[in-house]
């Protein structure tokens, strides 16, 4: 009784994630000083955090809000949390990402108060859409977050910023209606008399019941372009690239990440257990998209001269890899999906750290007019090695564990295309080694000796790099930080 | 306490990578003294290893928990079988000296902390390929080793060729690599396993047949990218941008022979197959032949002696492929030191005369650097397989196994002619006539640093081939002596010396010119013109599609009717928020509504 009561009352620990940096936005909004409140109350999240992964790890999981109840009830849309195995890595990454983003942010941007709502909000959005056990907010926390991108890159980005804004939204808008489609088309599967928006009684039933393989193709075929969208599969990758070019570095951070996970994360939990048949269906159609992430965006990326573009391609690319581990069907795959999609984020988030500080400091991130880096600035050419050698995937780093596990996870069903897989670590190794090369190595460049280029100065500038890097490694060697607690989830998850 | 021996080896040069990386690296002296001394605890650790118990015993050692699920099992274990000790106290050996070494050769460079660092990194990984017990430790060390030399190779980083060939090196590894990831796959689904210990036992109840095939040559295409063979080798040549201790150790002694030690782990599997062993060998057969003969052609002192790498570790693989491991590792042990003697050497001349490398613009160095002249001759008395020096054994070793496979034989030996002529090239006009320069004229010895490490390597590249190797393989080389071929590869040897001394003795230019040789059987042009330039091609036509039809037609013309409709782009030039804020508000509210109508009705 002692322990249910003290679980009891940890699970307000779940809104308390969502409601701290609520309260940093009206802080902010208030007068008081942008950036040291967003850090604040980014760090200040972990003590929830903390709270949540002691109930998951314990109780396998951690619920908050009303009891559930089908459509016929009440009003349908019930505000209720929960975290399990599977969120608590995503819960995490988010969190990290979120504080590192915060770290890298600079003050003395323009209009820096709306600058950092912004950024907080897209940060909620991610946290929001992890936790919800509603679909209602599943789908709206996401959406909540797609505003503050757009205008972060619309008002603060570089380049071809208002295009890359208006191209990205109407991308993922579009996505977004399609994926409602199929949302509501799972929840008006089932009978009426236990029609309900919790995904969690709704995998129950849909389990226990399962739809007509054409139904579930059908369902299965809209969750896979709403998500693919959102996950800049081939072809609906369109907006990827230049949106993380345009963007500002702290935005590209939060988006690449933590929101790009999402859609992993909904097909992950809604599309396989729900539709497992349909899946099945279209599992050559993800083959062929994912194949042309793999070869078509690997290629592209070879072509890139400005390294922002570089990084905006290979993280789409990888997406590819990503795809194969959730098409695999072994629980393998799925759980090397996850340490990827972890790897990803921390790597991703790096690597667009560091662009914007070089960016930054020279006034360019043309591949061409850098140089010397190594000389220049040897830590901030330590993390761009760390950030590129993570996404090209070397051992060490949690994104070849997730790798290799995919790998070894899909050969059994899918040996081509784990071939091509294999093959897209070599077109990523070309892309990124050259990037590196024309960045860091030869004599120093005029555009680094013209403005001054100065290395990361001490902890405060350093900490966010160190802190995603600690984390890259952690997972690499030990996957079981991600895996420990996802492992029954994701057993279950495909289960019949 | 022996079990955790192992782990102390590993990872004591990885501290020292760590511990330099993080703190010590402004204080050079303190990273150079704390990287020698991992080193060396290294080779006394393995040394310790070596001489424990009996010979053939195994050390065990506890498993590190990785990634065991769903009936996949990489760990990290490590294996102390006989195999492995041998060669761990071989690559620790070499590297220590290596150490000392590079402790005089990179005296006054500032960065000295970083390399140092890399060259932990490297042991580290080495090492970790040397006692990985499963398929999966040892790619993710094989890894590492291509990351320790990709830092190496362009560790003078403003140098534009240093990173040009860092990057070849890293990405013709990686091409290797695709198959060898590919070769472990298949042979986990085949086998059911990717653990050495396990492997014979598990391939014996596996029939022979195509699956087999193609899993022994997937795994041999990770060894011609680390061993740069045929039709990977381009990168071993270019990775001499690199500081000469880096080329003498990694290019030379140890890594890239990390192929064939590879090899020899996954023997059982390589012999199912009989294309796969065929293959094998005449790619190694071939291998010993076309080096040789483009080294005969070069001007570059360290470029030479790489050739001649590329055509030794050809023996090792020939000699795997023929099956008998044993002579392949035999030589893998003898050719480590005397190559590692003679990179130092080259070393050392290089440093004598101011990063000078082309041999004709030395000349007259046996007057200025006896020492040096002394140690590379006995190098290269071992390298051409004259008796009775380290490198005649074993190189006789492989011979015998060749009577009954005459083509390659006929190869092999014509390759040791001109090995033996390329090199007496090397010594004549580098080392005797007049100086050719004034660098050559003010060459000079090294410190003692320098120096001690090439006595202990010469003294072992002559005694070298009497040691009991053959203990810790499991063979003896007391087969086949008085065999056809080890009379004709002696003759051939000795013959190609004398064209070389006909050619050279005066020489003050090459009175030789085969434009073929000097550029390498256009290898590397054939793939810039026909790979690079593909896949480059085709990268910038997929970011023309991007860019003009996708980009720029289909979204560009949503784009457009999105800002006549609703004159969106207002919104973001002047920052309302609200407005948008509002407008979504709305959207949100409507589709409440409707679902909670939806549900209403029912």
């Amino acid at each position: 009784m002692e322990a249910r009561g003290i679980a009891m009352t940890l699970t307000w620990a779940l809104p308390l994630l969502l409601l701290l940096p609520t309260l940093g936005v009206v802080a902010i909004a208030l007068g008081s000083d942008p950036r040291k409140t967003a850090l604040g109350v980014s760090l200040l999240n972990f003590i929830p955090a903390f709270l949540v992964s002691g109930v998951v790890l314990r109780e396998g999981e951690i619920l908050f809000g009303p009891e559930v109840s089908t459509l016929r009830e009440v009003f349908p849309i019930q505000f209720r949390l929960g975290c399990d195995g599977l969120s608590l890595p995503l819960l995490w990454l988010t969190l990290v990402v979120t504080l590192a983003a915060m770290g890298v942010a600079r003050a003395e941007v323009k209009r820096s108060k709306e600058y950092f709502i912004c950024l907080l909000l897209v940060g909620l959005g991610g946290l929001g859409a992890f936790l919800s056990v509603d679909l209602f907010y599943f789908f709206s926390f996401h959406e909540v977050a797609l505003v503050p991108s757009f205008l972060l890159i619309g008002i603060w980005g570089q380049g071809d910023r208002t295009g890359a804004a208006w191209r990205m939204t109407i991308y993922l808008m579009l996505g977004s209606l399609l994926l409602l489609l199929g949302l509501l088309g799972l929840v008006f599967a089932v009978p009426e008399i236990s029609r309900t928006l919790d995904w969690r009684v709704l995998t129950e039933t849909l389990k226990a019941q399962p739809l007509g393989v054409k139904h579930q193709t059908i369902l299965a075929a809209l969750l896979l372009i709403g998500f693919g969208t959102l996950v800049s599969l081939v072809p609906f990758h369109s907006w990827a690239p230049g949106g993380y070019a345009s963007a500002p570095a702290p935005a590209a951070m939060l988006h690449a990440g933590v929101l790009k996970k999402f859609g992993l994360y909904g097909l992950l939990r809604l599309a396989l257990s729900m539709t497992p048949l349909g899946w099945k269906e279209i599992s050559w159609v993800v083959g062929l998209m994912l194949a042309g992430n793999i070869l078509y965006l690997g290629m592209a990326s070879l072509a890139q001269r400005d390294f922002r573009w570089l990084l905006g391609f290979s993280s789409a690319m990888h997406m590819g890899t990503l795809f194969l581990g959730l098409i695999g069907g072994t629980v393998l795959g799925l759980g090397g999906a996850l340490v990827l999609m972890v790897g990803h984020g921390l790597s991703a988030a790096l690597g667009f750290a560091v662009a914007g500080e070089i960016g930054h400091r020279t006034g360019t991130t043309w591949m061409q007019d850098l140089g010397g880096l190594a000389k220049k600035a040897p830590k901030l050419w330590f993390y761009l090695m760390i950030a590129g050698m993570a996404s090209i995937g070397l051992p060490g780093m949690a994104n070849f564990a997730g790798e290799i596990m995919i790998f070894f996870g899909a050969w059994s069903t899918h040996p081509i295309l784990v071939g091509i897989a294999a093959w897209g670590v070599v077109l990523s190794s070309v892309a990124m080694l050259r990037a590196i090369r024309s960045i860091s190595s030869g004599p120093v460049s005029a555009a680094m000796t013209a403005q001054q280029t100065s290395d990361l100065q001490g902890g405060r500038e350093v900490w966010p790099y160190v802190l995603l890097t600690a984390l890259l490694f952690a997972v690499g060697f030990i996957p079981n930080l991600v895996l420990g607690p996802a492992r029954p989830v994701l057993e279950r998850l495909i289960q019949p | 306490m022996i079990a955790y021996l192992p782990y102390l080896i590993l990872l004591l040069p990885l501290l020292a990578a760590v511990s330099i990386r993080v703190f010590l690296h402004p204080f050079p002296r303190i990273s150079v003294a704390v990287s020698t001394f991992a080193c060396l605890g290294s080779f006394v650790g393995s040394l310790g290893m070596l001489f424990n118990g009996s010979v053939s015993g195994e050390i065990v050692a506890p498993v590190l928990p990785w990634i065991e699920w769903a009936g996949f099992k990489a760990n990290f274990g490590l294996m102390g079988d006989p195999l492995a000790r041998g060669m761990a106290a071989l690559v620790s050996g070499v590297a220590f000296l290596v150490h000392i070494y590079s402790i005089g050769y990179l005296e006054k460079d500032p960065s000295r902390s970083r390399f140092f660092a890399e060259l932990s990194l490297f042991v580290f990984s080495m090492l970790g390929i040397v006692l990985a017990d499963n398929l999966v430790s040892m790619f993710i060390f094989w890894e590492l080793v291509g990351l320790s030399s990709y830092l190496l190779i362009g560790f003078w980083v403003e140098r534009p060729a240093a990173g040009a060939a860092a990057n070849k090196a890293f990405l013709v590894n990686r091409v290797g690599d695709f198959g060898f990831i590919l070769g472990i796959l298949g042979a986990w689904a085949l086998f059911g396993t990717v653990g050495f210990a396990d492997l014979p036992a598990r391939v014996a109840g596996v029939a022979p047949g195509w699956a087999a095939t193609a899993v022994g040559l997937g795994l041999f295409c990770g060894c011609l990218g680390k061993s740069a063979q045929f039709p990977l080798h381009v990168w071993l040549p270019d990775s001499m941008e690199g500081p000469t201790p880096v080329s003498s150790l990694l290019h030379a002694a140890t890594m890239v022979v990390a192929g064939v030690y590879m090899l020899i782990r996954v023997f059982p599997i390589l012999e199912l197959s009989h294309v796969t062993m065929t293959t094998i060998a005449w790619v190694g057969g071939v291998m010993t032949l076309l080096p040789g003969l483009i080294a005969c052609q070069q001007n570059d002192i360290k470029r030479i002696l790489a050739y001649s790498t590329l055509s030794e570790i050809a023996y090792m693989v020939m000699a795997v492929g023929l099956g008998v491991t044993g002579p392949a590792m035999y030589h893998l042990v003898t050719h480590a030191f005397f190559k590692c003697l003679l990179f130092l050497a080259a070393g050392s001349v290089i440093h004598g005369c101011h990063d000078e490398q082309d041999i004709w613009k030395m000349g007259g160095l046996a007057k200025r650097m006896p020492f040096t002249a002394f140690v590379l001759l006995l190098g290269t008395i071992a390298l051409c397989g004259i008796p009775p020096v380290s490198g005649f054994w074993s190189k006789d070793a492989i011979f015998a196994a060749m009577a009954h496979s005459p083509g390659l034989a006929v190869i092999s030996m014509a390759a040791g002619f001109f090995t033996s002529f390329f090199m007496l090239r090397m010594i004549l006009v580098a080392f005797c006539g007049e100086p050719k320069s004034e660098a050559a004229r003010h060459a000079h010895e090294g410190s003692f640093f320098m120096i001690a490490p090439m006595a202990v390597l010469a003294l072992l590249s002559v005694v070298g081939g009497l040691l009991p190797v053959e203990k810790f393989l499991g063979y003896s080389h007391a087969s086949e002596h008085a065999s056809w071929t080890l009379w004709l590869s002696l003759v051939l040897a000795v013959a190609g010396f004398v064209p070389a001394y006909f050619f050279y003795r005066r020489a003050t230019q090459d009175p030789l010119n085969f434009v073929v040789l000097r550029n390498k059987f256009y290898v590397d042009e054939f793939y810039q013109r026909i790979f690079v330039s593909t896949q480059d091609s085709f990268g910038r036509l997929a970011d023309a599609f991007e860019g003009w039809v996708v980009r720029g037609f289909l979204v560009r013309g949503s784009g457009v009717m999105a800002r006549a409709s609703g004159q969106g782009l207002r919104l973001v030039q002047c920052g309302q928020v609200q407005v948008y804020a509002t407008v979504f508000i709305l959207g949100v509210l409507v589709l409440l509504g409707w679902l909670w109508k939806q549900g209403a009705l029912r």
